[in-house]
């Protein structure tokens, strides 16, 4: 059934309040850490991450129009393709891992902890975290017919309460080795995009690694926590899956090093918590006036990931903050503003001793442009 | 501002220009809605309806072809024919940014080695994406004058005062150059247009109210067997996508009118780079469409969108692009100051005055020195022994047989001049034998010579068996083969037959 135009309309300015399902999905941490990893040094993103409140509503609030939405049809595709890996007992992505070496050719079993939203089985986030934890207790145990070879929707908290409210991490496609003394662990990641060999957006995939890598950590973390870090190994290294151009068909990245990855997540982890301890408690109601109000950091990494990248913008316009000329521009200067650069460049006296510096640094520029 | 004394990409007339430009649905790789056509005349749209369907899309891309093909001068299609010595007229197909590009990529992936469908559009199909390959490669090779992102031109023919990320929007930066009034009004009317998208994505909001519905009201008509839905849903589909395409197809119009109405003069490098790019059209484009193999560059095969699986042809393909950086910085620079300028600041040439002119040798053999006097602290990275040539007139080369720091700051050079000795025998007069003392107190700009035919050579060697290293680079890698689904790789046997 086709829904009425109206409907589509109603939908978009008005969502229908969330469900237990949608809520879940809101608790996935993974996001908010990454939002906080790109630019940490602002207060109100800060906030943001560790409050769990979007910067699209802040926005929104403030009267600005939120401009990092996602496409209905590419939410559609990923969760199309995603669905289509994990048909039938995964046959299509174990074959696929199999193929690129990840799995041995013996390989199978999936246990699948998703969400029914996403197609999986598990009602709530509650549930995927009780089984997650279930089984890593039976394969620590070595039980008797528990060996899968592929893990869905693995869910994992993150103990210590690093982050306000909570830190759970749903880990997208987790591959046990059965064929070490003990089992290995490890994490893939499932993008839509396509795998364009050497093409592919460096960007992309680095942001894929990045959040492989946080995976990883949580991994060690939960094991540790569980007392059962000694009865598993988490492999250092993982894997991407992405799609094929013009097919629906996955591409393996195997061997994807996440060491380095797993190491930022451990030391940014840690700085968030030491970012989340210093905060002061917030009301619910009063988080959107405290980010709103929140001293703001712009750099040109904002302008990729948030929805008030224009407002900050503006404040460090009217500021003479060279952030806004880009990263280069920034450095170049320093602490000096942009209009006394210009004032500077026209010959003013430098008063301090960054100005001195940045007026002999234009001053060579210009002596050897003019060589020429 | 101007970047550049010159314009780093030539004028063609708008016949020998193809603008081409795409959308595609979110999370698809597959174009929804292609814009091609001339300059100044109203483009051709078509569109399809459902992405997501492989033939509908198949079908709108063989729509493609042959404007497509006859542009590119594919020898079945060009007017030119299959003659492999017909002296083409050069060429461009220009896109609105990067994102455009990479659509080229993936209409290669899916067309180059497709047997979807019936055997005559098939095989077109094969051509398009054989097409979109060589474009999207050419795109990627240093100096290449043929396949032209419309933002790539922009920010190489202007400095813009934004961050660096917001410099892939066409929109953006025709704001900027075109928008009258206040800084603050031109920045207010960049931020305005940024917000149009014009990358292959559409903007979510826009796919959401204006597309999600009809998509939905297709989809639904074409299984319940409603044709009247069907029509309905594919009209305002390609009324929405129309606009679309439109504008970032008059986004690229707007830039090759700025370009156009720039006056400052072409690099007269130019010329010598546009014969490249053709020689590449007709080495690596036009011959492996004729299946003809090339003593110099190879057998003739399809490479795969994917990677270089052969170590012959990504050894010949690296040499080629050394080759073409090479030519591109060192051509460039004799007819552009500012290039000169940023050459001296990081201390690759040596601007100076000549202060003195002498001849050594012996009997009719005259070997011209020049001093040559540096000012200011200037980073240098040339040393003894390195050749020169003088800016603006490159085949005058120098030797440096020594370097002195002064004391005033700078360096003093002394030179020998070891081509181009006495002046071109043809000339006009206006270049001086080396040894003329009028040279005396000239001021000079002296920067490295293209040695691109070293690495254009290597990259001709590198396909040949009976030479030493031969055994690297003919051998297949014995690892794990690219995991490349059927139909997306090159024939490596017709690369390693012996």
């Amino acid at each position: 059934m086709c829904r009425s135009r109206t409907e589509y309309a109603i939908s978009a300015i008005y969502p229908p309040a969330m469900s237990k399902a949608t809520q879940d999905a809101h608790r996935d941490t993974r996001r908010r850490f990454e939002q906080w990893a790109k630019n940490p040094l602002c207060q109100a993103n800060v906030l943001s991450a560790v409050h769990n409140v979007a910067m699209a509503d802040v926005a929104q609030r403030e009267g600005g129009k939120p401009t990092m939405g996602q496409s209905p049809f590419a939410i559609a595709r990923g969760q199309t393709f995603e669905r289509s890996l994990f048909r039938n007992g995964a046959e299509v992505l174990l074959a696929a891992l199999k193929k690129a070496g990840v799995l041995p050719e013996a390989a199978s079993g999936l246990e699948d902890f998703r969400l029914r939203m996403n197609g999986g089985k598990c009602k709530s986030l509650d549930e995927a975290l009780e089984r997650t934890a279930a089984l890593f207790a039976d394969l620590a145990a070595g039980k008797a017919g528990v060996q899968p070879a592929l893990v869905a929707g693995a869910t994992v908290r993150i103990p210590g309460g690093i982050m306000l409210p909570e830190a759970l991490l749903v880990l997208d496609a987790l591959v046990v080795r059965h064929d070490d003394a003990l089992p290995t662990l490890m994490v893939g990641e499932i993008k839509t995009y396509p795998d364009r060999g050497g093409h592919t957006d460096p960007t992309e995939l680095a942001t894929a690694r990045a959040q492989a890598g946080v995976y990883v950590h949580g991994l060690d973390l939960v094991l540790d926590e569980l007392d059962l870090a000694s009865a598993f190994k988490v492999a250092r290294e993982g894997f991407l899956v992405l799609s094929r151009p013009g097919f629906n068909k996955p591409s393996i990245r195997a061997g994807e090093d996440l060491r380095y990855q797993a190491e930022r997540a451990k030391r940014g982890f840690q700085r968030l918590r030491d970012a989340a301890a210093q905060l002061p408690p917030i009301e619910v109601p009063a988080r959107f006036d405290a980010i709103a109000a929140a001293a703001t950091e712009y750099c040109e990494a904002c302008v990729s990931f948030c929805d008030r990248a224009d407002v900050c913008r503006s404040r460090a316009l009217a500021s003479g903050d060279p952030a806004v000329l880009g990263d280069d521009v920034a450095r170049f200067l320093g602490a000096v503003s942009l209009p006394r650069t210009i004032e500077l460049m026209n010959g003013a006296t430098p008063a301090t001793p960054a100005e001195s510096d940045l007026s002999r640094r234009v001053r060579e520029l210009e002596a050897l442009r003019s060589l020429s | 501002m101007p970047c550049g004394a010159a314009l780093r990409v030539p004028r063609l007339p708008d016949p020998q220009i193809l603008v081409l430009a795409f959308v595609r649905m979110g999370g698809e790789s597959s174009p929804w809605g292609i814009a091609v056509g001339r300059p100044g005349k109203p483009p051709q749209v078509f569109t399809t309806p459902e992405p997501r369907t492989r033939d509908d899309v198949a079908e709108m891309v063989a729509k493609l072809a042959p404007i497509l093909l006859t542009h590119v001068h594919h020898p079945r299609f060009s007017p030119f024919g299959p003659d492999s010595n017909a002296a083409i007229p050069p060429f461009q197909v220009w896109v609105p940014n990067a994102t455009h590009l990479e659509m080229l990529h993936h209409l290669n992936y899916t067309y180059t080695f497709t047997k979807y469908g019936s055997a005559s559009r098939h095989l077109l199909l094969n051509h398009v994406g054989q097409a979109c390959g060589w474009l999207f490669r050419e795109a990627q090779r240093p100096g290449q004058l043929i396949t032209l992102a419309a933002t790539d031109v922009l920010r190489d023919a202007f400095t813009f005062p934004a961050e660096s990320a917001r410099l892939g929007h066409p929109g953006f930066l025709l704001a900027w150059l075109g928008a009258k009034g206040t800084r603050d009004e031109r920045m207010a009317a960049a931020a305005e247009a940024e917000r149009l998208s014009a990358a292959t994505s559409l903007d979510p909001a826009f796919e959401r109210d204006e597309l999600e519905f009809y998509v939905d009201l297709h989809n639904t008509g074409r299984k319940d067997g409603k044709a009247a839905d069907v029509a309905r849903a594919s009209k305002m589909i390609h009324t929405r996508l129309a606009e679309e395409l439109e504008r970032r197809f008059h986004l690229v119009e707007q830039a090759l009118s700025v370009i156009g109405k720039d006056k400052r003069p072409e690099n007269r490098g130019l010329p010598l780079l546009v014969q490249a790019s053709m020689d590449e059209h007709r080495r690596q484009y036009r011959r492996l469409e004729q299946d003809i193999d090339d003593n110099e560059d190879g057998p003739a095969f399809r490479p795969s969108p994917e990677t270089d699986r052969y170590p012959s042809a990504a050894a010949s393909r690296f040499y080629v692009h050394e080759a073409s950086q090479e030519l591109r910085d060192t051509l460039l620079v004799h007819g552009d100051r500012e290039m000169q300028a940023d050459l001296i600041v990081s201390g690759e040439a040596i601007a100076g005055v000549i202060v003195d002119v002498r001849g050594e040798g012996a009997g009719r053999r005259t070997v011209p020195v020049w001093t040559v006097e540096s000012r200011g602290e200037v980073p240098l990275r040339v040393r003894k022994d390195s050749t020169l040539c003088v800016a603006g007139l490159s085949s005058r080369h120098v030797v440096i047989r020594s370097i002195e720091k002064l004391g005033t700051g700078g360096y003093r050079f002394e030179l020998v001049v070891t081509k181009l000795i006495n002046g071109p025998r043809k000339g006009d007069g206006t270049v001086l034998p080396a040894t003329s003392p009028k040279l005396k107190k000239q001021r000079v700009v002296l920067v490295k010579p293209s040695m691109d035919q070293i690495a254009r050579k290597r990259s001709f060697l590198v396909w040949r068996r009976d030479v030493p290293g031969a055994w690297l680079t003919h051998a297949v890698p014995a690892v794990r083969e690219a995991d490349v689904p059927e139909g997306v790789a090159e024939d490596l046997t017709r690369l390693t037959k012996p």
